[in-house]
């Protein structure tokens, strides 16, 4: 078990020359405000314990300038320490970690300017380096540390369990199962596996003395040497993986340093092309307004136009109903002159007497007087009329106005547009720099982009390899089996024999793996299950189920998922794991935690402050006042609580530690 | 790694090698067990040592024959 004694720090961030925390068994408070170093002794147990930094983003950070403190940097002093006393299996260990300019230099300009200094004392004996090793990765391996050294920050990490397919989710499962031990297994497996190899090398060249295995002893010696081959492939694909991945995490660290200049670039581009469609716009309405203004004058003449137009139409009318009267008189004498004629009543066929005869007569009479009669001067009136009303017509436009005042319209709003583009890119460029080359920004994308499709297809070869390499030792399997029933004599028979042993040690420790696997997830699943429904004050939520990926899911009394957990929730799932991972493990020691109540209300805080006891033995919190109530945390922790610290500021370059 | 946890991949282990294969030598499997928890941070050494210790039980095997 391994407990954390006491934390001195010099010059480390913001705390300014040495600086000592002491902790004991139980709960150790840190109070901080933002900006006053919570992160930073995080960071100082990280660096301690394997010489590397982490930023949120979980890469290292490698700029040891900025780690040592700015106000004793600003007087030339450029060196700072952090020294960890532990007390490991009844053992006490301290170790020392400092960092100091080459004394040649007055001051760095990148790392390699400075020169690291590592010791490791067991009780009152130094240890060689060789041993600092092995006693620092016996202590707490780095694989785990995830689970020991905490940013609430990160905890939404664990959400990428529940995907198979993530990187992140497939290397913290590596680092659950090394917590967990599962490791001495499969590495067991290997090496049985190994070793069976080698037994069957011996095996061929013994059998390769009889002329009638020659086939066979060749057959396995290809097959063999195509096993070496796929394994080195093998190898080497998946050192190339993880070459990628790590490149993948430099690239997405510089992406997400870059990513507002990314989104400001890309609102840049986009004003750009706001303003050329604006440009466009406006060309074609100046087209259009051009077109528009040729007949203009006409709305300035179009009353008068109209005036006359209805005087046209006026007398038109007369002119054709003058017309028709005079068609119609024409008509009708023509009628009554062929009765008169033809002495026949035109509508009633009978023949006409002589007052008949006489009432037409005096009928022809009148029509003939009637003064309507449509002259020679009234048509040609008629026409010109008619030719004059179609001319004016056409130069009756009621739309021109609006046309052109929508077309105006238009090119004041296209010319505000530009303008306020034209505005907005200016800030923007402000923001961006004059310095950042925008192709670099959007290069790293695609570069980014280039490496997740190579890392892709790289996991997919190294499917198709382990595949391959399955099929290729299961032919080696049976050439031996053939060749082994074959051979006769002792010495073939008690390699034979050796062969048979190891295969079989090999099948038990593949089945440990997956026996040993079943079982931890069966009680990672249970732990986790306790520890959540201590911190969870929903009933509903029954119970949590494990994945082949140690993801947890929720799950309701009537055993369906909750498919949409909050993100308190997801972070009370996390801390339910590593909660349940603590006390499955191998390798138990405090746990250190960073913002853990970010994401949560006060009645999960608190709960969560009930439940750190089943954490771990030691737990570390660091957070700000706000994070959880002060009070509350002192009467929920009770005698649990050993002690507490306040990060005070002393000024914005330096924080005092202070025990409360 | 303390030693309740070694016990449950000892059983682990053990119980396959009970029910499935009760002619393979326990002592031999639990050395190997051994080897792997001995020398979890080096991976060559834990290699070799399982080489080395099948083979010494072959070798000591033959000489208890003979």
């Amino acid at each position: 078990m391994l407990e954390f004694l006491r934390l001195t720090i010099c010059n480390f961030g913001p705390y300014k020359d040495e600086q000592v925390i002491d902790f004991k068994d139980g709960v150790t408070i840190i109070w901080g405000d933002n900006g006053r170093g919570k992160t930073t002794l995080l960071n100082a147990f990280r660096y301690a314990l394997y010489g590397n930094i982490y930023q949120r983003s979980s890469r290292k950070k490698n700029l040891l300038r900025t780690l040592c403190n700015l106000e004793n940097s600003e007087k030339g002093i450029f060196s700072f320490s952090v020294v960890l006393r532990m007390r490991f299996d009844g053992e006490v260990y301290d170790l020392c970690r400092q960092f100091k300019l080459r004394p040649e230099l007055s001051e760095p300009r990148s790392d390699a300017d400075f020169i690291e200094e590592t010791s490791l004392k067991k009780g009152s004996s130094y240890l060689s380096s060789k041993q600092q090793d092995h006693y620092l990765n016996k202590i707490m391996p780095e694989q785990i540390s995830r689970f020991f050294l905490f940013d609430g920050e990160l905890l939404s990490e664990y959400e990428d369990l529940m995907d198979n397919g993530r990187e992140i989710g497939l290397t913290i499962k590596n680092s659950i199962e090394k917590i967990l031990g599962v490791p001495i297994l499969t590495n067991g497996f290997t090496d049985i596996k190994h070793a069976l190899g080698e037994i069957n090398k011996e095996y061929a060249s013994i059998a390769k003395k009889d002329e009638k295995n020659r086939a066979f002893v060749n057959a396995l010696e290809a097959a063999r040497i195509k096993l070496d081959q796929e394994n080195n492939e093998l190898a080497s694909y998946k050192a190339e993986k993880q070459r990628l991945s790590q490149e993948k995490a430099d690239l997405e660290e510089q992406l997400k340093k870059t990513e507002k200049i990314r989104v400001l670039i890309e609102r840049k581009r986009f004003l750009h092309s706001t303003i050329e469609a604006n440009l466009r716009k406006q060309e074609e309405s100046i087209s259009e307004l051009k077109k528009h203004a040729k007949n203009s004058w006409l709305y300035i003449l179009s009353d008068k136009i109209k005036g006359n137009l209805n005087d046209i139409y006026l007398e038109l009318k007369a002119l054709e109903s003058k017309k028709s009267k005079a068609i119609k008189i024409k008509e009708d004498v023509y009628r009554l002159e062929k009765a008169l004629h033809s002495s026949i009543c035109p509508t009633c066929n009978r023949g006409l007497d002589e007052e008949q005869k006489q009432s037409i007569q005096r009928q022809i009479g009148l029509a003939q007087e009637s003064p309507v009669e449509f002259s020679n001067d009234d048509k040609s009136k008629l026409e010109s009329l008619t030719y004059y009303k179609s001319r004016l017509s056409r130069h009756i436009n009621n739309n021109i106005k609006d046309i052109i005042s929508h077309l105006e319209d238009q090119l004041d709003k296209n010319i505000v547009e530009i303008s306020d583009a034209k505005g907005k890119i200016e800030e923007i460029e402000s923001h961006i720099g004059q310095s950042t080359n925008e192709d670099n920004v959007f290069s790293a994308k695609a570069k980014h982009d280039n490496i997740v499709a190579t890392i892709t297809h790289i996991h997919k070869v190294i499917h198709q390899l382990e595949e391959s390499i399955q099929e290729t030792e299961a032919s080696i399997s049976g050439i031996s089996k053939k060749l082994s029933s074959m051979s006769t004599g002792y010495e073939m028979d008690v390699m034979s024999e050796k062969i048979r042993l190891v295969e079989k040690i090999k099948d038990i420790f593949e089945k440990g793996v997956s026996r040993y696997r079943d079982l931890l997830k069966m009680k990672v699943e249970l732990d986790a299950t306790m520890l959540f429904r201590q911190i969870s004050n929903e009933p509903d939520f029954a119970k949590l189920q494990i994945n082949d990926n140690y993801g947890l899911s929720i799950l309701y009394s009537d055993d369906k998922k909750n498919e949409n957990r909050s993100a308190g929730y997801e972070h009370i799932v996390a801390i339910s794991l590593i909660g349940a991972l603590q006390k499955n493990a191998p390798i138990q020691g405090p746990v250190v935690m960073d913002s853990p109540f970010g994401r949560l209300d006060q009645i999960h805080s608190s709960r969560i402050s009930a439940a750190l006891e089943r954490l771990s033995h030691q737990v570390i919190l660091l957070v700000y006042e706000g994070e959880i109530d002060m009070q509350m945390a002192r009467e929920t922790l009770g005698s649990r609580l050993t002690s507490e610290y306040s990060l005070s500021r002393v000024s914005g370059k330096q924080t005092q530690i202070v025990r409360v | 790694m303390n030693q309740p946890h070694h016990a449950e991949i000892e059983n682990s282990i053990e119980e396959i090698r009970c029910s499935m294969y009760p002619d393979v030598d326990k002592s031999l499997v639990m050395q190997v067990l051994n080897i792997e928890i001995e020398h979890q941070d080096n991976r060559q050494v834990a290699m070799k040592e399982v080489l080395k210790v099948v083979s010494q039980y072959f070798i000591s095997k033959g000489a208890n024959n003979a």
